[in-house]
């Protein structure tokens, strides 16, 4: 109740709304209008010469569609791939990419006076691509810059010439 | 306004596309009155379009070139090459225009004005000739449909109306002439007839915009509202050619005939079988032709040369006579009648663009249609494939549906497909300048022939042919057909024919470029592989030999031209072919000719392909690279040191690649001898290899979805695709294997066996 009170009286305010998931013990938050919906993990197809984290690709509705494990890149335990797995569809510059993580937990606004700077000290996602944290009561959620990570060099998922 | 630039520049590209058609395709000794109008209606509207959104520069030039158009349309000009020349060139820099409005580099305004300057400078060279003449020789409506009615149009002239301007949107209204200019002095106003479609409150409606309404009047003229086979018949007034203009015109609402016969007994008339028709016997020397604006393909007149009298002659497209009397009465009538029939023939086959039926969609939404479809397909197999274990008896009702949603989703499909489908002529309507440029630049003498222009193929095929057969055109009339003097030496017509011709066979299109040139010369082509180190011998096939000319870097052009013979181009064309899952053959004879054919799927999203196993993988191979699929004897296979094993196939060693090796990754799965697995004998860039792979799956067609939209390239794999259990495979991409290996191969050892 009071949370939704508090919904409508930050529309007014710079709201954020993220998606919360979880990898490894660290609850991470992306812009909800980056999601494009949350499956489970369909076998995927293998792709030769890939990073270990690109598990492959998947037929999404008919686009092929690659699916990046964060936990294998974040080096986050042996990763299982069960009816639990979760895997986060993103559409981000123009293309749809889905990632596995650990879970997801909900979807949560955040007001402006709630957003923190990117604290100094590492978490598995480097600081370059965190813009910032956010702290609603006891949690905190690491708020990912998830366009960026995903068009990193290191993730291998475009081509450096097309990139923009 | 922007998303109306858009369309502006689309329309555009279509008015100037279908200027350059008419323009190559016009006959300039005897133009065809409605090619004539379809060129000035292209410039009309890119003039309007283009002053509409502000391009001041389009609607400038287009304006130039209206007029001159304007005046060879209504006969007070003839055609001729030289204007043509110019035409196509306006046409060129109009292009340049639009594509500097488009975000390409601006036009060098040299050139426009260069252009705008020969335009304007035929304009006025005919102006001193004819000027007099032109005000007061009237176009001649004839034959009507039966809807139109005439009037006679009174203007005041006022200081400060843009006369020429009125008179073209009066055109647009109808068949309009101009009877007699206006001046200053009242008693001389302007006099139109029109003929038109329009009520005359519509007519005086549209010229209320130009003019106030109290200085026009309109009087209809209604005709003689005959109603049997009679025509009108008129004594031209001989010897006075210029006198009462006004009084030469007849009209007939019901369509019939115009009869104004020169000699004044009139005796010609006497065959009309069913009164349609024209009859124009031999018009006075001085007398003009007559040409009739006919949209609506009920008569047409062409002068066969507008310079001196000529037969007039009517083509009725419902069937009516073919009147082209021939009075041999003048030793000025040397027109032979033969060229009626060609002239009229290609106007009745000419296909009418159905621009009112047709719709502009963007092709995202059709490629969105194409991939919801291609999911259904998915969707309905996979039905399909649970309904087999389902019990006949007790499910007859489910499993009907099944069959009837698999029929539906095929037709959905097909149909879905055939939008995307075009004619050829997108691609093969460049050819007829590009041919007639370079003949003119090579000096020789090139008649093209299209066949099959109709045939239609996938959109994405389009653009990527354009390049491949520009080059193959360019190689034929550079290499191929001989200068005229060769030509006329070896006993051939000194004009060189070339013909594009594209045609549907079971599967796939196909495209030939022939030409009746000199063929290949295969001790060049030997001798030049030679020279470039390659192991031939003068036993290959005469196709093993062609197939050289494919490798890069071989040119066997005596000399290198700014047109083709650099070497660069025949490889590249077969790459292009292939990546669209086509094939390329070569088909040549000596002083006979080459054909080049090109074959291509029928769409560029549906591919063949065998699919196969390699370990727990699936890949599918187009099945174009696919020779045959062998399993080896131990006593075929030879290891090579330092470059893996061969397999002898009928005394052919071919190079093995493992497709597990190529992939790596779990190879548990992977059978590791060539014995127990299935070697696929694949080409590619002139060489062959096996392929070996775990199992041959099956083969069928594929939907092919493009892997670099989400993700990115991936070295050896051309696309992927979606098997009917919804998994998704990847589609090997045979040159790119072939390549890799022959620099693998290259690497320890200089040389290759192949």
């Amino acid at each position: 109740m009071s949370e939704q009170l508090e919904y409508r009286h930050g529309q007014s305010k710079a709201v954020r709304e993220l998606l919360v998931f979880t990898l490894g013990q660290e609850e991470y938050g992306i812009d909800i209008l980056k999601v494009q919906e949350i499956r489970g993990y369909d076998p995927v197809t293998r792709i030769a010469n890939a990073p270990p984290f690109i598990k492959g690709v998947v037929n999404l509705r008919g686009s092929i569609v690659p699916i990046v494990d964060m936990r294998i890149k974040f080096g986050l335990g042996e990763p299982v791939y069960d009816a639990f797995t979760v895997v986060i569809i993103l559409n981000i510059f123009q293309r749809t990419v889905g990632v596995v993580v650990d879970g997801v937990s909900d979807v949560i606004q955040l007001e402006a006076d709630e957003l923190r700077e990117p604290p100094e000290f590492g978490s598995v996602v480097e600081t370059r691509y965190i813009e910032g944290l956010g702290t609603k009561g006891e949690r905190m959620v690491i708020i990912v810059d998830i366009e960026r990570l995903m068009s990193s060099d290191e993730m291998a998922l475009v081509d450096v010439t097309d990139q923009g | 306004m922007s998303q109306f630039h858009q369309v502006f520049f689309d329309e555009t590209d279509e008015h100037l596309a279908t200027m350059e058609g008419v323009l190559l395709a016009v006959d300039v000794a005897a133009p065809d009155s409605e090619d004539l109008n379809a060129i000035f209606r292209a410039a009309h509207s890119i003039k309007g379009g283009a002053a509409t959104f502000g391009f001041g520069d389009l609607a400038a030039l287009t304006h130039v070139l209206e007029n001159l158009l304007d005046k060879v349309r209504k006969g007070t000009m003839q055609l001729s090459t030289a204007m043509v020349d110019v035409c196509l060139q306006a046409k060129d820099v109009l292009a340049a225009m639009l594509a500097a409005h488009r975000g390409a580099p601006p036009v060098d305004p040299s050139s426009v004005r260069a252009v705008e300057q020969q335009l304007t400078a035929l304009v006025n060279k005919d102006a001193a000739v004819s000027a007099p003449a032109a005000a007061i020789v009237p176009t001649v409506p004839a034959s009507h449909p039966p809807a139109s009615s005439t009037m006679y149009i009174e203007l005041d002239h006022l200081p400060d109306t843009d006369y020429d301007a009125l008179l073209q949107s009066m055109a647009l209204l109808g068949e309009m002439s101009l009877v007699q200019p206006g001046s200053d002095d009242p008693a001389q106003p302007w006099v139109l007839v029109l003929t038109s479609a329009l009520h005359a409150d519509e007519v005086s409606e549209s010229l209320a915009f130009s003019i106030a309404p109290d200085h026009f009047r309109i009087t209809v003229d209604h005709g003689q509202q005959d109603e049997g086979d009679f025509g009108l018949f008129l004594s031209a007034s001989v010897g006075e050619p210029a006198a009462a203009p006004g009084g030469d015109v007849a009209f007939e609402e019901d369509g019939f005939g115009l009869f104004a016969p020169s000699l004044p007994d009139g005796a010609v008339h006497g065959d009309v079988d069913d009164g349609f028709g024209l009859f124009e016997p031999l018009p006075d020397a001085n007398a003009t032709p007559s040409v009739a604006l006919e949209d609506d393909g009920f008569g047409l007149f062409v002068p066969l040369a507008a310079a001196e009298p000529a037969p007039v002659m009517v083509h009725e497209e419902e069937g009516f006579g073919l009147f082209a009397p021939m009075p041999a009465a003048s030793p000025a009538q040397a027109v032979p009648p033969q060229p009626v029939a060609p002239v009229a023939a290609p106007r009745a086959e000419r296909v009418q663009p159905a621009a009112e039926n047709s719709i502009r969609v963007n092709t995202d939404k059709v490629d969105l249609l194409l991939n919801l479809v291609g999911e259904l397909v998915i969707t309905q197999s996979m039905l399909s494939q649970s309904g087999e274990n389902l019990d006949p008896v007790q499910h007859e009702r489910l499993l009907g549906g099944i069959l009837a949603l698999q029929r539906n989703a095929r037709e959905l499909q097909e149909a879905v497909m055939s939008i995307r489908m075009t004619p050829i002529s997108f691609v093969f309507n460049r050819f007829p300048r590009v041919v007639r440029d370079l003949a003119s630049k090579l000096g020789k003498q090139i008649e093209l022939k299209m066949v099959g222009e109709n045939t239609e193929l996938d959109k994405g095929f389009i653009e990527k042919l354009a390049d491949p057969l520009t080059h193959l055109v360019r190689n034929s009339l550079d290499h191929g057909v001989e200068s005229p003097e060769v030509r006329v030496a070896k006993g051939k017509s000194a004009t060189g024919r070339l013909t594009l011709r594209a045609f549907h066979q079971g599967g796939s299109i196909v495209i030939e470029v022939t030409d009746d040139g000199a063929g290949l010369n295969r001790a060049r082509i030997l001798s030049k592989a030679r020279e470039r180190g390659m192991a031939v011998s003068d036993a290959l096939s005469d196709s093993e030999v062609w197939g050289l000319i494919f490798e890069a870097g071989f040119s066997t052009a005596a000399e290198v031209t700014d047109v083709s013979g650099r070497g660069v181009g025949m490889d590249v064309v077969k790459r292009n072919i292939q990546s669209m899952g086509g094939r390329i053959d070569i088909d040549s004879l000596a002083d006979f000719g080459t054909t080049i054919s090109i074959r291509l799927p029928l769409t560029l999203a549906i591919m063949d392909g065998m699919s196969v196993r390699s370990g727990d993988d699936i890949y599918v191979i187009p099945l174009s690279f696919v020779l045959e699929s062998l399993q080896p004897q131990a006593a075929d296979l030879k290891t090579v040191a330092g470059k893996g094993q061969v397999v002898n196939v009928r005394g052919q060693y071919l190079p093995i690649v493992s497709l597990a090796a190529f992939f790596p990754g779990d190879s548990s799965h992977v059978t590791t001898d060539p014995t127990r697995a299935i070697l696929v004998i694949v080409e590619a860039g002139g060489q062959q290899l096996a392929l070996q792979v775990d199992e041959l799956i099956g083969q069928q067609q594929f939907v092919v979805k493009n892997l670099e939209s989400n993700y990115r390239k991936v070295e050896g794999v051309a696309g992927a695709t979606i098997m009917g259990d919804g998994r998704v495979a990847l589609i090997l991409d045979i040159s790119i294997i072939a390549r890799h290996r022959q620099r693998q191969a290259a690497r320890p050892m200089a040389s290759d066996p192949a």
